[in-house]
């Protein structure tokens, strides 16, 4: 019977749909480096990878244009120099892996509560995209300081800097408009 | 006539009597155990044969079928398997309440066919269930209906959503470590 045959793909079609939801439903989901960063680590079991906190601080904090010192899963310390402009713009999530994770989680309980309570998962879901706006409108704020930190220096302000503050913009514009 | 013919022309009727009051009684109550087991399927089976007695008779044959069976329980992982699964088809359903409550149907059956089931076709499956788990075989039923509405485009979210929940109280008692068998599902 039809059905006997395809029982065996039901898993696998469901897993991948709960992948591809996770990538696609959250608008705000930073698609290439934290899913990229999973897969090689720990294929199995994405849950594990966010508690390497060495990862999480190097991708959210390293300024960028910096040289910094990058530690690999391995124990094995390498140093290279972040790419600035166009790399720049993909490279770092809008929100740090912690925030995604937990934005992430509840985004999901509230889809997974949908066939019980469907008026309440969308409430919940409006809530949630609120905060998740508010997050990010904080985030820029702090950014907002630093950049024009950057360039507001009067007349003494260098080409090179205020070229590095476009790279930033720019990296922050790519982040909210892909 | 004397004394003895009488008393055992007595004891004979009384013995007859005793014997088909008997039989009316175990019949009864054998009729009663198997509303009692059976709730609304017992008299959905009635309307859908148009006799009780051969309802009853429908309702042993399948009590008799199931007690053949070597139905054994899931073990743990496949259990913690199935859960998850569960809950990426619930999931699922978000973005295609149509694919979810297929999904959700062949996992009922794939669920069966482990512990013991023979799953061969839909009638045969909502028999062993009505054995098994006679307050749900009314869920099955309902979803099943929804899940062939579907097939032909014409059933809406919030019935695709119903299907879910019916699936998902049978799913989650064929899920269950220990078997009970009637008593405490009815209603």
């Amino acid at each position: 019977m039809n059905e006997q045959n395809d029982n065996s793909d039901i898993v696998e079609i469901t897993d991948k749909d709960m992948n591809s939801q996770e990538v696609y439903s959250d608008p705000f989901a930073d698609k290439v480096p934290l899913d990229a960063d999973l897969i090689p680590e720990t294929p199995m079991d994405g849950t594990v990878v966010h508690e390497t906190p060495m990862e999480e601080t190097i991708i959210h904090e390293m300024p960028i244009g910096e040289t910094v010192v990058q530690e690999t899963p391995m124990g094995e310390t390498i140093t290279h120099e972040v790419p600035i402009g166009t790399n720049a713009g993909v490279s770092a999530s809008l929100l740090n892996r912690e925030e995604s994770e937990h934005f992430r989680t509840r985004w999901n309980e509230i889809q997974g509560k949908f066939v019980d309570e469907p008026r309440s998962a969308v409430q919940q879901a409006d809530a949630l995209v609120s905060e998740v706006i508010e997050q990010i409108t904080k985030m820029f704020s702090n950014e907002h300081s630093s950049l024009e930190a950057q360039w507001k220096q009067g007349n003494d302000v260098s080409t090179e800097d205020l070229r590095k503050a476009l790279q930033r913009y720019r990296s922050f514009f790519n982040r909210l408009v892909v | 006539m004397d004394n003895t013919s009488i008393i055992i022309i007595v004891v004979l009727v009384v013995v007859i009597i005793g014997a088909i009051l008997g039989l009316v009684f175990a019949r009864r109550k054998r009729s009663e155990q198997l509303h009692e087991h059976f709730g609304p399927e017992y008299d959905r089976t009635v309307q859908t044969v148009g006799d009780e007695k051969k309802a009853q008779t429908v309702l042993n044959e399948r009590q008799k079928h199931v007690e053949t069976l070597e139905i054994r329980p899931l073990s743990v992982s496949e259990r913690e398997r199935y859960l998850a699964d569960w809950s990426a088809v619930q999931s699922k359903f978000v973005d295609e309440p149509g694919q979810a409550i297929v999904d959700a149907d062949r996992l009922i059956i794939e669920v069966m066919q482990i512990r013991g089931y023979p799953v061969s076709d839909f009638e045969q499956r909502s028999a062993d269930i009505s054995v098994k788990y006679p307050g749900l075989v009314s869920n099955y039923r309902g979803a099943r209906e929804i899940a062939n509405k579907n097939k032909q485009q014409q059933a809406n979210t919030e019935e695709l959503r119903q299907a879910m929940i019916y699936y998902r109280s049978l799913f989650e008692e064929l899920l269950k470590p220990e078997q009970v068998v009637g008593e405490e599902k009815k209603g």
